[in-house]
């Protein structure tokens, strides 16, 4: 075949395959080069062309179906044969075809075979075939092949699922470390309140001890007291006296007593708190608890960096009557809530000055079956965008250090272990309430 | 002779009746109770009570504090002397009274002797 012709039917082999791949080969030059009753058979069954008209649908549903897809192809001839004088030529290639979609790229191996015809000086398509090849020749059905795809299969599906028990077993230690990790945080923010509450707990027992002392000291001149008046001769004894001296020192007994029990329940309750408590649920005196805690609190914010004034009101229920807590826990609810309120006061103080007057309210109430406990403070309120990310773990909005953010997440918590509520409502520069509703069947 | 004693535990008004047994006994002295800043500052303000020359008074108590009771008594009545008596005997306390001219400052447990020196100079300068 001389060089020319011989050239022509490259190129029109290589116009074939990019009229298949390529999205932006002119289909209207189709009939320069595929003949009129070209004939073809793909895999599928819309793949089978009897014309030029089928050929060139099915160039154009192919582009249709290419969209979105970066296409790539080579070619690699396998046979070749001239024959009927030169004037027809059968070809035989794999057409590799690479299919980018979005990151993942798809190899697509085809095995590819045209006849060609020529015609009034034109080399043309006038048959060809296409379907996936096979890498076992004289394996008819495909047998070899499918035992092969099996094995790679299930290697696949190994690989696959040592990867996915070697990232489960990760997973689980990770779960493992973070649980590790919240447990010492939440430890950490309990010794960082219980530190917080050190100087309240000192003053505490100072107040008391100082009562022990007095008390004792008084009474011990008061007896020295009597026992001068008895040495008096019997007519000048002064009885009346005597027995002043004696009711004196009676009810001092008692206030020594009282006063030493007070400072023992605040040892009692500060070792609860550094040792963990029983955990148990017990019908608790729900009022004396938030007495107790809520003056915990404002004596340790007192004695602690910038105190402030604060106005505290009780309105317990006494109706209320005791209701089942775990009192470690539910003290540090008290805490946390009082806290925070004297923290808001303080920031509401220094944005608009002494004339505020900051004042804590803590109510209780009984309700059927339940008690209601509201802790209301008349500080700066918060913002409604972030009410619903107050009790969120780590959300804080004190400045550095000041605040770990599980304060209000770890008294939620707490809330929801004793079946209760908890709801904050806030008007910016007015109030903040925090409304706790806990079960109470024991009335 | 009137003193005026601010504290928001009650028993320290049994305390200072027995300690001042004698003296309350013998008319030399008369010593009155605020349970808070401001029932101290409402009793002052009567008209029938010009006669309470000293006010000692706790710092740390709900609502008003000691310090801030000290101020109100120093622009109001600059005429009666006011001591502090604190759990907390720190500078910043310490400071803030005198600066805002307390003319004492005891810290508790309450050492009655000096008290009782502090209020005995009053009844000799009187």
């Amino acid at each position: 075949m001389d060089a020319q012709k011989e050239q022509a039917l490259l190129d029109t082999l290589r116009r074939v395959f990019d009229a298949t791949i390529k999205d932006d080969f002119p289909l209207e030059t189709l009939e320069e080069f595929v003949s009129e009753v070209v004939m073809g058979f793909g895999s599928t069954a819309d793949e089978r062309i009897l014309d030029l008209a089928g050929f060139r649908k099915l160039m154009e549903i192919q582009r249709e179906q290419s969209l979105g897809m970066n296409l790539r192809f080579e070619t690699k001839p396998i046979f070749k044969k001239i024959f009927a004088q030169e004037n027809a030529a059968i070809f035989t290639h794999d057409f590799i075809i690479t299919l980018t979609i979005g990151e993942t790229e798809n190899v697509l191996p085809l095995r590819f075979s045209s006849v060609f015809e020529f015609n009034d000086e034109r080399w043309k398509l006038i048959h060809w075939h296409g379907s996936q090849g096979v890498d076992s020749e004289g394996d008819t059905w495909h047998r070899n092949e499918l035992i092969k795809k099996n094995v790679a299969l299930q290697k696949l599906v190994d690989e696959k699922t040592s990867d996915l028990h070697r990232k489960n077993a990760e997973l689980e230690s990770a779960i493992q470390t973070l649980k590790e990790t919240q447990q010492q945080l939440i430890q950490q923010e309990k010794l960082a309140s219980l530190g917080q509450l050190t100087a309240g707990i000192a003053h505490e027992i100072k107040n008391p001890l100082n009562f022990v002392n007095n008390f004792s000291e008084l009474s011990q001149d008061f007896i020295s007291e009597i026992e001068e008046e008895l040495s008096k001769p019997v007519d000048k004894l002064d009885v009346g006296n005597i027995l002043e001296l004696l009711e004196d020192v009676k009810s001092n007994l008692g206030k020594i007593r009282h006063h030493g029990s007070r400072a023992d329940s605040i040892v009692k309750s500060m070792l609860m708190h550094s040792r963990g408590g029983t955990g148990i649920m017990e019908p608790t005196d729900l009022n004396a608890l938030i007495e107790e805690y809520s003056n915990l609190a404002f004596h340790g914010m007192r004695a602690n960096k910038n105190p402030i004034n604060v106005e505290i009101k009780l309105d317990l229920d006494p109706t209320i009557g005791l209701v089942s807590l775990n009192s470690e826990d539910f003290s540090r609810v008290i805490l946390n809530l009082t806290k925070n309120a004297f923290d808001a006061m303080r920031d509401k103080i220094s944005m608009v000055g002494s004339d505020y007057k900051a004042k804590l309210e803590i109510r209780t109430k009984h309700l059927p079956n339940r008690v209601l406990i509201e802790v209301e403070d008349n500080g700066p309120g918060i913002p409604e965008e972030i009410r619903d990310k107050l009790l969120l773990p780590f959300f804080t909005t004190k400045k550095g250090t000041e605040g770990t953010g599980l304060g209000l997440s770890i008294t939620h918590d707490i809330i929801k272990s004793h079946l209760g509520t908890l709801e904050i409502e806030s008007s910016v520069g007015e109030f903040t309430r925090f409304t706790l509703v806990l079960p109470n069947t024991k009335t | 002779m009137k003193i005026l004693i601010v504290d928001d535990e009650q028993d320290v008004e049994i305390m200072f009746l027995q300690k001042f047994r004698r003296e309350i006994k013998s008319k030399l002295l008369e010593v009155e109770f605020a349970f808070s800043g401001q029932q101290a500052l409402d009793y002052l303000g009567q008209s029938g009570s010009p006669d309470v020359v000293y006010v000692f008074s706790d710092i740390n108590m709900p609502g008003m504090s000691g310090l801030e009771l000290l101020e109100n008594i120093k622009t109001k009545f600059p005429h009666i002397q006011v001591s502090m008596i604190s759990a907390y005997g720190d500078k910043e306390n310490y400071n803030k009274a005198i600066k805002s001219g307390a003319k004492g400052f005891f810290t508790k447990p309450v050492d009655f002797e000096s008290l009782k020196n502090e209020i005995a100079e009053l009844l000799t300068d009187k």
